[in-house]
């Protein structure tokens, strides 16, 4: 794996694993593991074993989260198998997927693109625009919407990501 | 910003035409009067000159162009035609645009239309909806920016007077 998808996929899974917590609290250290990063609960105590064997870590979620994070870094577990267990390299697929569709896109419009390429239905597509647009920020008034800001805008929301990634699914 | 006589004379027969589209009439001197906003008496008297030269059919289409080619060869003032119109509105919003974007600490497109455009939150999808359909391209690239706004307003007559409403011109 070269280094920059290596450390885009570490990004994913730190961000996976503290949407996965977020509003939560949790009595047990294990239990953040399970629910962060969807770890069975042998697979917890091993980890926490190993964590307690090397280091004191404070008890919060945070602390737990960057700990796990930091021993990815370092090799204890495959980043390629804790992606997997999140479901895959979201965002790498969709753009592989768009960028298929884009090959037999005809439209006009930014919502053409939305239709056609995404398959937002038209339900979903005022709600994912006006997020999109929130996302964008400018210190005038030069916005561009294009692919490469659309991915970042789904990278950023987890919640878009699934649905979008469901989105191309449901086509297959 | 400097306009030309070209640029007042083909906004001029744009919004003479905005103004009686989807309206119908009965008298040619109406036409008149509704496309560009002048007086009954006026009305009259330019009808008057028009039969005395020439027969123009009665429709709105060609009785505005009749119009519009007096103009054209200085009939009146095309300045004084604009005054009646309220001015060259895009213009005066271009300047009162730049002046509040010099205010503007940066943000959204949503921030954007609220604190430079002044559009009130039961406005903003809808003028997206249309500013977007108004963009277009043959791949996903689409420029959001004051230039592509104000070009979208100059092409919408209804929205750039609401635009010219939202700043008091």
């Amino acid at each position: 794996m070269i280094i920059e998808t290596e450390d885009r996929l570490l990004r994913y899974i730190e961000d996976r694993a503290r949407e996965n917590i977020k509003g939560k609290s949790f009595f047990k250290t294990t239990d953040v593991l399970e629910q962060a990063f969807w770890l069975s609960k042998e697979k917890s105590y091993e980890v926490l074993k190993n964590i307690m064997a090397r280091k004191n870590i404070g008890n919060s979620k945070n602390d737990v989260i960057n700990e796990y994070i930091d021993m990815l870094k370092k090799g204890y577990v495959s980043i390629q198998e804790q992606v997997d267990v999140f479901g895959g390299d979201k965002i790498s697929s969709i753009i592989h997927t768009a960028e298929k569709r884009f090959k037999e896109y005809k439209g006009e419009t930014f919502f053409d693109v939305l239709r056609e390429v995404y398959k937002i239905s038209d339900y979903d597509i005022m709600h994912i625009t006006e997020k999109y647009l929130n996302f964008l920020k400018s210190p005038s008034f030069v916005f561009r919407l294009d692919k490469e800001t659309f991915h970042k805008f789904l990278q950023s929301d987890l919640d878009e990501l699934d649905k979008q990634f469901d989105r191309f699914v449901d086509l297959q | 910003m400097a306009i030309d006589n070209q640029e007042l004379f083909k906004y001029i027969e744009k919004r003479a035409k905005y103004n009686v589209k989807d309206k119908t009439f009965f008298r040619n001197t109406d036409i008149l009067k509704e496309a560009f906003l002048i007086s009954e008496d006026r009305a009259y008297e330019i009808l008057k000159d028009i039969m005395s030269r020439k027969i123009v059919k009665n429709t709105k289409e060609a009785v505005i162009e009749e119009y519009m080619n007096m103009l054209g060869s200085g009939y009146a003032s095309l300045k004084e035609q604009m005054e009646l119109f309220g001015g060259h509105k895009l213009s005066a919003i271009k300047k009162e645009a730049e002046f509040k974007f010099r205010k503007f600490k940066g943000g959204t497109i949503i921030d954007v239309l609220k604190e430079v455009y002044n559009v009130e939150d039961e406005d903003i999808a809808s003028i997206i909806i249309r500013y977007m359909e108004s963009l277009t391209s043959e791949e996903f690239a689409f420029k959001v920016n004051i230039n592509t706004f104000h070009k979208f307003l100059d092409k919408n007559m209804d929205e750039l007077d609401k635009q010219a409403e939202r700043y008091g011109l």
